[in-house]
């Protein structure tokens, strides 16, 4: 493999290195940023033209700190080019990193046809030389029999003696991937030691992350769904615990703060979504149940994470019983649509899924997000306002989501007068202050808190 | 003149600053034994009340029976200056003095369900012997909402008043066996009380032995759940390893190497799969919550199905030893098979939930000639535990067909030079660099 006969200490010996990111998302992006910051010459390819023709532009389609900067920098100085074109771009380069996204059906299993047709092309115009990386989290050992097999066939070349191979993968969080990529530690396995030293060589040039090597694709590929999985079931017993709480006439809150005092402990927040890590858990499920392997402790963490949502109901239930009033025909407005506070990102798919089922049980629903138009929310289906005032005027309960600050400036009594004489505020997320509340003469009912 | 509680807040910082105050410790085990010597080393005046007329004895003796560093200088130095006595009077002893703590034991029955026995017991001498003014605080770990739904009516079946006439708060020991005073130092002390005042007055006497400080709860109840939440946490997490370590075996690839990636991140702690949990701990605490629900597995699923995972792992850990056995031809009948440890974590005299028991019984079961060992128990007190035999470690290793380390002891590792050549060795802690199997590890 002509990589391993390669240094790429210098900024000057990097920029001789064609790197090919294939997916211009979050994560595919801020990956080809950073490595043109390093030096090398990358080109993002993806099939979205919409996508493809902003960042010529010089301009980023996603609400990432820092980068637009770097996508603007980069593409004026001609290290960062784009291009819909896969198979072009494949075979102008040394190095191809693969950043997909695997998609879950709703039986929970995985879909990896949008990869085998990003590997078959790939495939189709690969050289000898290359070093493929794939940067997308799949289940335990995907990599060295699907993806291999996927390239193999559509080139005719061997992994491992005409290309290399490796995993790579490290933990990013929507609205700070950019930070999160170039200083979080980062997964690293090769189908043989060129690979891994290849992968290596490039992730060590690009930020400040440790690089930690496994010995295999596997061990490399199960470690990145352990760390996803993990944070589903602490979650998940976090949410059990808060609903229990609820029960006991205890606050949540107060309990995992003293409790995480011990450094042996780490309870969460509850939560209504598990972020975007949702599906990933099924990738590792879909695998084991090839094994006939049961996952009881994983699968029990989705359905407690899941059924958050009916949950998150029955509280809206329980707030309007007490003033009197049915689900069927309230006016509810849901304060927050986004999955993380004070950034414009993504959506949160449950908060969607709750407006969908609150309406579905008669309420009257609004929506509004500081971070959002009302265009942008009706386009999701969410019937929406442009100010938070019209949004709680005249309801019976307002439903606050996520904590975002531009929520926690607005003064309760600034909510009380417009919303009705008699109505309740359940919060989520929780920014209210219970004795403040109760001082004000406002119905509040806090998740996790009995 | 019990007046604590009704004295006023500068009167009673008074009094505790000059230790004018005594303070009774109901149970002296391993927990109780080491507060009442640390009040006492901060110059209060301690009864301490026990049960076993042995132990009293022991403790007015200023002899120890188990090992806690720092305890034995600290009893030595109670007795001398007569600041701790101790006594089988319960009655005495609660009148005697202004602040009560019991920190007794509180273990489950057969089914599963906590035995209350014996906290109602104290609880009852308590309430007999009750003054006006008096304190009286729980540190056992308890179900959630004991402390104000079974133990409280108890109390005031005395006619006095919980918050009026009397304290009452929950305080959980959180220190572990083995470590007591290190962490009493860096802890901070729960402490969740009926009423304001009782909280001050628990939160000053605490704070005289931690320096880390108090944090004050809203009440008994929350103080109640904290303690479990740790526990439960840990537990869910352990069966978490264990489910994966279980994956691991099947995809053959080490999980120690897959957790020591995962914990990379600063974000993970993913803790370490094992041939089971034991002690009074882990294994107890979620019986506190689940056997207190009536529709466990709707409420608390995770925790309940936490439980079932873990305590599969001694059955789990056998299996693996057949199935090391069936490569080189053998069969688990008529084997030897050596368990090594016993007691649930190394150096701590205790076997209660050993996973060690349960091996002991699938495998004679099926046929086995099994025995244990575990440095810090005799022969015979190993032999009368287990119902298994026992003997000289290398005898016993020179015999074996097959070892399982349950309990990790430094001398363990090098087991493998002990042994037949065709002796299989199975790691129950995943210590081992030359271990035959471990849990979720192939062999090297």
């Amino acid at each position: 493999m002509n990589l391993s006969k390669q240094t790429l200490n210098s900024f000057e010996e990097r920029s001789k290195t064609k790197i090919c990111v294939i997916k211009c998302n979050e994560i595919g992006l801020s990956t080809a940023c950073l490595l043109a910051e390093a030096g090398f010459k990358v080109i993002g390819a993806d099939k979205n033209i919409k996508i493809i023709e902003t960042i010529k532009s010089g301009k980023s389609p996603f609400h990432e700190q820092g980068l637009e900067d770097l996508v603007s920098k980069n593409v004026k100085n001609g290290r960062l080019a784009v291009s819909t074109n896969i198979k072009q771009a494949v075979f102008q380069s040394d190095v191809i990193i693969i950043v997909d996204d695997i998609l879950v059906d709703k039986k929970g299993r995985p879909d990896y046809s949008k990869l085998e047709r990003t590997c078959r092309e790939i495939g189709k115009a690969l050289q000898k030389g290359t070093l493929i990386i794939m940067a997308t989290i799949v289940g335990p050992g995907v990599t060295e029999t699907l993806v291999k097999n996927w390239v193999e066939n559509s080139s005719g070349l061997k992994a491992g003696t005409d290309f290399g191979l490796a995993f790579s993968s490290t933990e990013a969080t929507v609205g700070r991937v950019l930070h999160d990529i170039s200083h979080n530690p980062r997964l690293v396995a090769g189908i043989n030691n060129e690979s891994l030293k290849a992968a290596t060589l490039i992730f060590s040039s690009m930020g400040k992350s440790a690089i930690i090597p496994l010995s295999s694709i596997k061990a490399a590929e199960t470690a990145c769904l352990f760390q996803n999985v993990y944070r589903d079931v602490v979650l998940a017993l976090s949410n059990e615990l808060a609903v229990f709480c609820e029960k006991a006439g205890i606050d949540y809150a107060e309990v995992y703060k003293a409790a995480n005092a011990n450094p042996q402990c780490r309870l969460l927040a509850p939560e209504v979504t598990s972020k975007c890590a949702q599906k990933i858990p099924y990738l590792l499920l879909k695998e084991a149940e090839d094994f006939a392997a049961k996952l009881r402790i994983t699968r029990l963490a989705r359905e407690v994470n899941e059924n958050m949502v009916k949950h998150v109901v029955k509280l809206v239930r329980k707030a309007l019983k007490r003033c009197e009033k049915p689900l069927r025909g309230s006016r509810i407005t849901i304060f927050g649509i986004s999955c993380k506070a004070n950034i414009k990102t993504s959506i949160n798919p449950e908060t969607v899924n709750l407006v969908k089922t609150l309406e579905s049980k008669g309420a009257k629903v609004k929506v509004y997000d500081p971070f959002f138009s009302k265009k942008e929310l009706s386009k999701l289906g969410c019937p929406a306002e442009n100010s938070w005032k019209t949004a709680i005027k005249g309801a019976d309960c307002l439903l606050i989501t996520i904590g975002h600050d531009y929520f926690k400036k607005i003064r309760l009594e600034n909510i009380k007068v417009l919303m009705k004489s008699l109505s309740v505020i359940v919060d989520l997320s929780r920014i209210l202050d219970p004795e403040e509340a109760e001082e004000k003469g406002i119905l509040l009912i806090s998740l996790g808190r009995g | 003149m019990k007046s604590l509680f009704t004295l006023s807040i500068e009167e009673i910082k008074t009094k505790i600053q000059q230790r004018k105050v005594t303070l009774c410790v109901f149970g002296l085990g391993k927990m109780g034994l080491p507060l009442a010597c640390a009040f006492a080393d901060a110059g209060f005046k301690v009864i301490g009340v026990d049960t076993n007329s042995k132990v009293v004895q022991n403790v007015n003796n200023g002899v120890t029976w188990f090992k806690e560093p720092e305890l034995d200088e600290k009893l030595t130095k109670a007795i001398k200056n007569k600041k701790l006595t101790a006594t089988l009077n319960g009655e005495d002893a609660v009148k005697n003095s202004d602040f009560i703590i019991v920190i007794v034991p509180l273990i489950l029955d057969k089914r599963k369900k906590p035995i209350f026995s014996t906290i109602i017991e104290v609880t009852k001498i308590i309430s007999e012997n009750l003054d006006k003014g008096h304190i009286v605080g729980y540190e056992t770990t308890l179900p959630i909402g004991s402390t104000e739904n079974m133990l409280k009516p108890i109390l005031e079946k005395s006619g006095l008043k919980a918050g009026k006439d009397f304290g009452l708060f929950y305080s959980p020991e959180r220190l572990m066996a083995g470590k007591f005073f290190s962490r009493l130092r860096e802890l901070k002390k729960i402490i969740g009380a009926i009423d304001k005042k009782t909280a001050f007055i628990a939160s000053e006497i605490y704070k005289t032995i931690c320096p880390a400080g108090v944090e004050i709860v809203s009440n008994p109840r929350t103080a109640e759940m904290i303690k479990l939440a740790a526990g439960i946490w840990r537990d869910v997490n352990i069966a978490f390893a264990n489910e994966m370590a279980k994956l691991a075996d099947m995809y053959n690839i080490d999980i120690m190497e897959v957790i020591k990636a995962v914990n990379s991140s600063p974000r993970r702690l993913m803790l370490e799969p094992g041939c089971g949990v034991g002690g009074h701990c882990i294994p107890v605490y979620p019986y506190f919550i689940i056997s207190n629900l009536k529709d466990a597995d709707g409420v608390v699923p995770l925790i309940k199905a936490a439980r079932k995972t873990n305590e599969s792992m001694p059955e789990y850990t056998v299996k693996l030893a057949e199935k090391e056995l069936e490569k080189k031809g053998k069969t688990l009948e008529g084997t030897n098979i050596v368990i090594l440890g016993l007691a649930y974590r190394p150096h701590i005299k205790e076997t209660l939930n050993s996973p060690t028991l349960d091996m002991v019984k699938i495998l004679k079961k099926s046929g086995v000639n099994v025995s244990v060992y575990d440095p810090i128990f005799t022969k015979e007190e190993t032999e009368k535990i287990t119902g298994a035999q026992s003997g000289e470690y290398e005898s016993l290793l020179k015999k074996a067909d097959c070892i399982i380390i349950a309990t990790m002891y430094e001398k363990f590792k090098h087991v493998k030079e002990k042994i037949k050549r065709d002796c299989i060795i199975i790691d129950g802690r995943n210590r081992l660099k030359d271990a035959d199997k471990g849990i979720g590890r192939p062999q090297k």
